[in-house]
Formats: C-alpha cells, sequence, structure tokens
C-alpha cells in the first residue's frame, strides 16, 4: 500500500472517528492534512420506517360533501349508521353500498355523488315552494329542507293510515273536543289526532353547524301527510301553533301529491294566501274563531295576572292558555309594545316543567310503526329527531 | 349456484341454528354464498362484546363462522339498477346492491328476511329487474318449511321456538312453543308465504 493510499486509508478511518472531523486534505508530494477538534457526534438512532398512512377510502366523498355545508361529524353522527366503517369503501360494492346510503338521506343524486366528476345535485325534487321573508334567500334554506325531506320520506313509511282528515278546522276542533278529556285543544292532544288521522308528526331539529333551517315544513311522501317541525322552544304553545298551522296547509290542500311547503318561518303577518289561510286554519282550531285576537285595551297585566286571565279565558274558549298568552304577546306586539317578556313570563308560570319538543318526539315514538322502516331508515329517522333524547 | 343472502336471513337463520341446514335443504355448499361486504361491521365481526350483547353470544358466535366461510360481494353491481332501487325509501342501500347483484346473473338465487323489502321491491316500478328476479326470492317461510321436510318437524320446531321473538311470523307460527302442533305450523307458514306471495307478485320461488 503506498503512503498516499494509506493516508487516505487512515483518513477513512479518521472520519469516522466522534468528535474529529477532516478540515482540510492536500494530496501533492507530501500529504498534509489538518484535524481539528468538533463537538462530539450525536449518533441519531435509527430512523424507523414511516408507518404507512392509514387508507381513508372516503376521505373524498367527506370532502365533497363539505362543499355542500355538511360536516365529515354530522355525517359520521347522523347521516351514516353507526355500523358504517370508512374501510368498507375500499372494495367498489362497500363504496357504492356508503354512497347510496348518504344520497338516500341526503336527498342527494346518486349518480352525481358516484360520479367525483360531476357538480352534487339533488336527487330529482318533488314540487318544493319555499315561504320566506322577501329577503331570504331560498338556498340558504336548501340542506336544512333536503335533509328534512328525507327524514319525512323515511318515515312516511311507517305512518299508520288513519281515520280520514277532515278539511276544516271547525270539525277537526270538535272532534277533539268530543273527547271528554279534552278541555281544549291541547299541543297533546292535537298530535294524538293528527296521528290518527295518518298525519306524521316530527320534531326534527338536528342540522349541520351554521345550516339556516326552516320552522316548520309540511309534506306529502307517496301521498302520506308528514310535518315537521324544528323549533326548541319549550312551551307547549310555540310548537301548538306551528303544529296548527302546517296542518292547515295540508287540510287546505296547499301541498299536492309528494310535494312540500317550507315555511322559514311561521308568520302571523304574511300576506301570502296561503300562509294566511293556514294561519286562519290555525287559529280557528285553537280558538274556535279565525279571527280570535286576544288583547288587554286597558290596563296591560303583570305575568302573575296574565297568566290568571289567560287561565280563565281558556276554560270559556276552549283554548290551550299557552295559546292565548302568545296570542295576546302577538297581538299587542303589533300596537308597537313589548309585550314578550311577560308572555314568556307566564308561559313560565304556566308550563314551568316544558319541554315541548319531547312531547312530539313521545308522540312519534308510540305512534311511527318503526317496524315499517327499513332498518337503516329507522336509525336515521331517530337519530335526526332525537329519539332517545329525552332517555339520557 | 350463486345464492345471495341478506344480512336479514343471515341474523334470523343463525339465531336458530338453521345455517348448516339451510345449505344442506338448498343443496349448496359455503362457497355458493355470497354476503354483502360491509356484513361484517353490520355484524360487528371484529367487535366480538358489542356484537354478542346486539345479537347474544351465541347468535352472534354463529354469525361470525358463516360470514368467515362464504363469498363477500365486493365489485359494483350495475350502478343502473342501484339508483333505481335504491330510489324506493322500502329497499335500503344493501338489499339495493344485493337486488341488483342478483339481477345480473340469471341462476342466482336471493335468501332474504326482510319481506318489506320484497314488497318495496314489488312495487318500485323497476319492472325490468321485478322481471329479472321473478320466481328467484326464497323467504324465511319458505326456508323453514323446506328444512323441516329435509330434516323433521320436531327439529325445527324446537329450534326456531327458542328464538321466535325476532321474527314476526316465527313469533306467531310458533307461538305455543314447543307444544306447536305439525298441521298449525305448516298451515301458519304456508300462509305466510301465500300472502306474501298475493303482495309480491312473481317474485318468491315456486315451491
Amino acid at each position: 500500500m503506498s503512503s498516499l493510499s494509506a493516508t487516505l486509508a487512515f483518513l477513512g478511518d479518521t472520519q469516522r472517528l466522534p468528535g474529529v472531523a477532516v478540515s482540510n486534505v492536500r494530496c501533492y508530494d507530501k500529504v498534509f492534512f489538518h484535524v481539528s477538534p468538533v463537538e462530539p457526534m450525536v449518533v441519531a438512532p435509527k430512523k424507523r420506517p414511516a408507518k404507512p398512512k392509514p387508507a381513508r377510502p372516503f376521505a373524498d366523498v367527506y370532502r365533497r360533501l363539505r362543499d355542500l355545508g355538511l360536516t365529515k361529524p354530522f355525517l359520521r353522527d347522523m347521516v351514516l349508521p353507526t355500523w358504517w366503517d370508512d374501510e368498507a369503501a375500499a372494495t367498489p360494492a362497500g363504496r357504492m353500498e356508503g354512497l347510496l346510503i348518504l344520497a338516500r338521506n341526503l336527498g342527494l343524486d346518486f349518480g352525481a355523488l358516484r360520479d367525483g366528476s360531476n357538480d352534487l345535485k339533488p336527487a330529482e325534487r318533488p314540487n318544493v315552494r319555499f315561504k320566506k321573508r322577501n329577503d331570504a334567500d331560498e338556498e340558504d334554506l336548501r340542506l336544512a329542507e333536503q335533509l328534512a325531506h328525507q327524514v319525512g320520506r323515511h318515515a312516511a313509511l311507517g305512518v299508520p293510515s288513519g281515520h280520514p282528515l277532515p278539511t276544516d278546522a271547525t270539525t277537526i276542533r270538535e272532534e277533539i273536543l268530543d273527547d271528554a278529556d279534552a278541555k281544549w285543544i291541547s299541543l297533546e292532544n292535537l298530535l294524538r289526532y293528527c296521528w290518527r288521522h295518518g298525519v306524521g308528526v316530527l320534531h326534527a331539529p338536528r342540522f349541520p353547524p351554521g345550516t339556516k333551517k326552516m320552522q316548520g315544513m309540511a309534506m306529502r311522501a307517496d301521498n302520506i301527510p308528514v310535518i315537521i317541525l324544528t323549533s326548541e322552544k319549550k312551551a307547549s304553545g310555540w310548537l301548538l301553533f306551528d303544529l296548527a298551522h302546517e296542518l292547515g296547509h295540508i287540510c287546505c290542500g296547499h301541498v299536492g301529491a309528494d310535494a312540500a311547503i317550507v315555511d322559514e318561518i311561521v308568520d302571523q303577518e304574511s300576506t301570502d294566501t296561503e300562509e294566511a289561510e293556514a294561519n286562519e286554519f290555525a287559529i280557528e282550531l285553537l280558538t274556535g274563531n279565525a279571527t280570535t285576537r286576544v288583547a288587554a285595551p286597558d290596563r296591560w297585566p303583570n305575568a302573575v295576572e296574565l297568566t290568571r286571565q289567560a287561565q280563565a279565558l281558556a276554560t270559556r274558549m276552549q283554548s290551550d292558555p299557552t295559546h292565548i298568552v302568545l296570542n295576546y304577546a302577538h297581538s299587542m306586539s303589533a300596537t308597537g309594545g313589548q309585550f314578550w317578556g311577560v308572555a314568556n313570563a307566564a308561559l313560565k308560570i304556566l308550563e314551568p316543567n316544558a319541554n315541548a319538543p319531547a312531547m312530539v318526539r313521545r308522540a312519534l315514538d308510540e305512534y311511527l310503526d318503526w317496524s315499517a322502516l327499513p332498518g337503516d331508515s329507522s336509525e336515521f329517522v331517530a337519530r335526526m329527531t332525537k329519539i332517545g333524547a329525552d332517555d339520557e | 349456484m350463486k345464492v345471495y343472502a341478506d344480512n336479514d336471513i343471515i341474523h334470523k337463520l343463525a339465531a336458530f341454528g338453521l345455517l348448516d341446514e339451510t345449505l344442506h335443504f338448498l343443496e349448496i355448499t359455503h362457497s355458493d354464498i355470497y354476503v354483502l361486504i360491509t356484513a361484517k361491521y353490520k355484524f360487528r365481526i371484529n367487535k366480538r362484546d358489542k356484537g354478542a350483547k346486539r345479537y347474544g353470544e351465541e347468535t352472534h358466535g354463529r354469525i361470525c363462522k358463516i360470514i368467515a366461510s362464504v363469498n363477500k360481494l365486493s365489485n359494483e353491481p350495475p350502478s343502473a339498477t342501484v339508483d333505481c332501487l335504491g330510489r324506493s325509501m322500502g329497499i335500503d342501500a344493501g338489499e339495493a346492491i344485493l337486488f341488483a347483484a342478483a339481477a345480473e346473473d340469471p341462476q342466482a338465487l336471493i335468501l332474504t328476511g326482510d319481506k318489506k323489502a320484497l314488497c318495496a321491491l314489488a312495487t318500485s316500478g323497476a319492472n325490468e329487474i321485478v322481471e329479472q328476479l321473478a320466481g328467484r326470492i326464497l323467504c324465511l317461510e319458505q326456508i323453514v318449511a323446506g328444512i323441516m321436510d329435509a330434516t323433521s318437524f320436531e327439529f325445527v320446531r324446537d329450534a326456531v321456538s327458542k328464538e321466535r321473538d325476532i321474527d314476526t311470523t316465527m313469533k306467531i307460527v310458533f307461538s305455543n312453543g314447543t307444544m306447536t302442533a305439525e298441521s298449525d305450523a305448516r298451515q301458519g307458514l304456508g300462509s305466510y308465504t301465500d300472502n306474501l306471495r298475493a303482495d309480491t307478485g312473481d317474485l318468491l320461488r315456486s315451491d
């Protein structure tokens, strides 16, 4: 071995010595090298091969749906069945099943959902009409309407056929009051009446975060009438009026086969013909007269007095006292004053433990024939309507 | 012969302990049976505790065993057929996939415990698919009656009676449990099959 190659061999060894590094080497006749001290070399631990990222075969679907305002947590917690595992989408048939579940529950076109290159669009829509304020955008309500519509379509399978539904408010009122236990038209007995006359009533308040929801909706699925309420106000008077109003849309023939009316708000001052008709129907059903307005022309009562007067009127008019209180607040507010505070206080006195949404849920749970729904459908309806929430 | 079995029939036959007898009655083996690829998730095959809690330990054990030994339907059936069937709210996504796959194979049979899906299929308006599936579907009542013929009435009565509550028809037909008379059971099964046949046109296999 020559001296140069021996030196290089030595250098090679040096390079591997901890604590030294070769800073300069020149190769002439003589070999010079300089060894300078450096920081002790830290021997890095052996790198483990990176774990392969778990396959996420449904990630593209979640991404596309997020653009519609549908978050992954909402899809997992509400729309996909509890048994669903994204891993199932790793096979074509499993993916197809997942997409079909989404399409059916979200009211989306299956073909568009399956073909990633197309814009997602709603499935063929029945005749849906929006009743909204002038400044409200129909598109803002679209997602809530689609979801509520699908919940209604699934639930319609289990709405028992009942007695024929009268078309006028007076007959319904008389039939309900014929029951010896009915002092007036309450939320409870109106719910019972609806279900026994083949009208499904659902309370579906769960929508993706940030979604603008409607206050009520009346629809027909395969000609089965279904009412969807969303208000989470606890006092029964609120949902009682919403229900009576939506029932009005159905009884007045505003909702044709496979059609729907979506009420952004149930507006008692609406000038829309059908809205005014549904309002009159509701007031007539609840009070016996389509023009009833409860007012206090002289002295404005406080909450306790309002409660007492509402109870007295309730017996006389056979009208729910919570409706009388709200009717009063509404009538008086039209004069420009602020009456909702005293009305809310009176409602709390009348119904200290009110939970109207729970009442609607109980009726749904009792009357819907859950066995008529496919398993995944009944789970979807139960989740969207918070069935079981009162047991938690 | 391919035999497509839905989750409902797997569950019910497993609960009755009649899975092997079904194969024997139909003269098929495990390799002839196809189930949904999602069956293992639906039945919580990898979550034994949850599965046992939901289906009962013994039934869940039988379900796990059969799912492990049969084919899983992993290829896409024609999407147009699935789309068409999926529009009917009474047919859930899994049934739509199974019906669509079976419609493609003129020799295939379908075993179903889901009468609602059958009625929904019959009235779905998907006439071409209904025609393709005509005479190729066996319902639970037909299978139980067939196993009775292949084994014995007493054997089937004892098997079904224990778990009769999981199916409305079986609950009625075997309402007297192990005291159920053979003539009553046979008449009941026949009558429910006839009723279903009346609601579903030509879909059920003729006996």
